[in-house]
C-alpha cells in the first residue's frame, strides 16, 4: 500500500464508523450538533495521531519492543489514557462549553476500539511515518462520519446547523416555507440509530452497485474473448 | 521472576513518564480552569442575589465552611450588622444525561429569590433557560417541570427542595 492509498483508506474503503463499525457509542451520543461532531473529531484525531506516533516509535526500537511485549496492551492504554487526559484538560481550560457538551465521551476515547485497534494492528508493526498517515486518515474518516450523521440529525431534529459557538445556520425558514416541521425524534438516541442505519444502507447499496458493475464488465470481457 | 520484575519496571517507567507529562499540562491548565470556575460562580451570584448586586458596599458575601451532604458550597449574605439576610447554595443533582449543578438563593423569609443552572449537559429541552416558576415561592407546589424532561426536572426539583429545607437551618 503506497502513501496515497494509506491516506485515503480511512475515508471510505476502511472508514472506522461506516465500514468497520467501530466507535459507534460516542458517534451516536454526541452527534446532536455539528459543533459537537467537530470538537469530538479534533480531539479524536489528536489522540489517534499521537498514540500511533508514540507506539510506532516505541516499537521501532527492537530491545524496547521485546521488553514491553508481555505488557504491551497495558502500556498502550497508559499512553492513550494520558493523551486523552491532556485533551480533556486543554478542552476544559480553553473550550469549556464544548467540554460540558461532550461530557463523559471525551474520557471514553481511552477505551475507543479504533484507537487501541490501530495501535495494536497498525502502529506496532509499521514505520512512524506510515503510522502518522494512518492516524490522520482514520481520524479524518471518523470525523467525516460524525459530521455526516450530525448534520442530518441536527437539521431534521432542530432545523439548525451549529458550526461553532454562535455561528449557526438557522434553516427554520426553509422548513416553514415547505410547510413541514422539524422531527425531534432525530435528536434522540433512537434517531441516531436510524440515521446511522440509513447511511450504512446507502453505502452498502453503492458498494453492491459497484460490485455488480464490475461483475458485468468481467462477464462482457469473457464473452468478447 | 526476573522477567516479571523487568516487565513491571518497564510498565512503571511508562506510567511515570505519562504522569510527568500530565503534571506539566496540569500546571498550565489548572489556574485557567480555576479562574473560569470562580468567574462563573461570581457571575451567577450576581445574577441570583439582587441585594448584593445593588448594594455591594453595604452587604458582604462569605463562603461558609458549612457542610451538607447534598450541597457543594454555601454562601451567606450578611448586612453591615453581621446579620444573615440571604443564603446561596450551589447544589448538584443527577439528571438524565449529566449532573445538573444549580445555584439557588433563598431569602430570610425562606422564599426562593432566584436560581440559575451553572452546568448541565442535558440533551432534552433547554434546562438552562426554562422558568420553573419557583421565584418568590416557599414550597414546591407550583413547580413547573420541563415538558419531555422528567428526569432532569426531578433533579432540578431536588435542588430547590434541598435549598428550601436547609435554609431553615442556615439562616437561623
Amino acid at each position: 500500500m503506497n502513501k496515497k492509498e494509506n491516506f485515503l483508506k480511512g475515508f471510505i474503503k476502511e472508514n472506522p464508523l461506516f465500514v468497520l463499525l467501530l466507535g459507534t457509542c460516542p458517534a451516536l451520543a454526541i452527534t446532536t450538533s455539528l459543533e459537537n461532531a467537530l470538537g469530538m473529531g479534533v480531539a479524536f484525531i489528536f489522540v489517534l495521531v499521537m498514540s500511533n506516533t508514540i507506539i510506532s516509535l516505541i516499537n521501532s526500537f527492537k530491545k524496547l519492543k521485546e521488553l514491553i511485549q508481555p505488557v504491551r496492551i497495558a502500556v498502550y492504554i497508559v499512553i492513550i489514557a494520558s493523551l486523552v487526559t491532556i485533551v480533556e484538560m486543554l478542552m476544559q481550560a480553553y473550550l469549556p462549553d464544548l467540554y460540558n457538551s461532550l461530557g463523559v465521551f471525551i474520557s471514553l476515547i481511552t477505551v475507543n476500539c479504533i484507537v487501541l485497534g490501530r495501535a495494536e494492528a497498525y502502529a506496532s508493526s509499521n514505520t512512524v511515518g506510515d503510522s502518522v498517515i494512518d492516524g490522520i486518515s482514520m481520524g479524518l474518516g471518523y470525523t467525516l462520519a460524525l459530521i455526516i450523521i450530525s448534520i442530518v440529525r441536527e437539521l431534521l431534529g432542530n432545523g439548525t446547523i451549529t458550526i461553532w459557538g454562535d455561528l449557526q445556520l438557522n434553516l427554520q425558514g426553509v422548513f416553514d416555507f415547505l410547510h413541514i416541521t422539524t422531527i425531534s425524534f432525530f435528536t434522540s438516541s433512537a434517531g441516531a440509530f436510524m440515521v446511522l442505519g440509513i447511511v450504512l444502507a446507502i453505502m452498502q447499496a453503492i458498494k453492491n452497485g459497484k460490485e455488480e458493475k464490475a461483475k458485468e464488465a468481467e462477464k462482457a470481457k469473457k464473452e468478447v474473448k | 521472576m526476573k522477567n516479571n520484575l523487568i516487565t513491571g519496571l518497564v510498565l512503571s517507567v511508562f506510567a511515570l513518564i505519562c504522569g510527568l507529562m500530565l503534571s506539566v499540562v496540569n500546571m498550565f491548565t489548572a489556574p485557567i480552569i480555576e479562574e473560569r470556575t470562580e468567574e462563573k460562580i461570581n457571575n451567577s451570584i450576581m445574577e441570583v442575589c439582587e441585594i448584593y448586586r445593588e448594594n455591594k458596599d453595604t452587604y458582604t458575601i462569605d463562603k461558609e465552611s458549612i457542610t451538607h451532604d447534598e450541597v457543594d458550597s454555601v454562601y451567606l449574605i450578611k448586612n453591615e450588622n453581621g446579620e444573615k439576610v440571604e443564603v446561596i447554595y450551589i447544589i448538584s443533582a443527577k439528571g438524565y444525561a449529566s449532573t445538573i449543578q444549580m445555584m439557588v438563593s433563598v431569602t430570610k423569609d425562606h422564599k426562593i429569590e432566584k436560581s440559575v443552572v451553572i452546568s448541565s449537559a442535558e440533551t432534552k429541552g433547554n434546562i438552562k433557560t426554562h422558568d420553573f416558576n419557583m421565584e418568590g415561592k416557599d414550597s414546591l407546589e407550583d413547580f413547573d417541570k420541563l415538558a419531555g424532561s422528567t428526569i432532569s426536572s426531578k433533579a432540578v426539583r431536588k435542588c430547590f427542595y434541598t435549598a428550601l429545607d436547609l435554609s431553615y437551618e442556615d439562616l437561623k
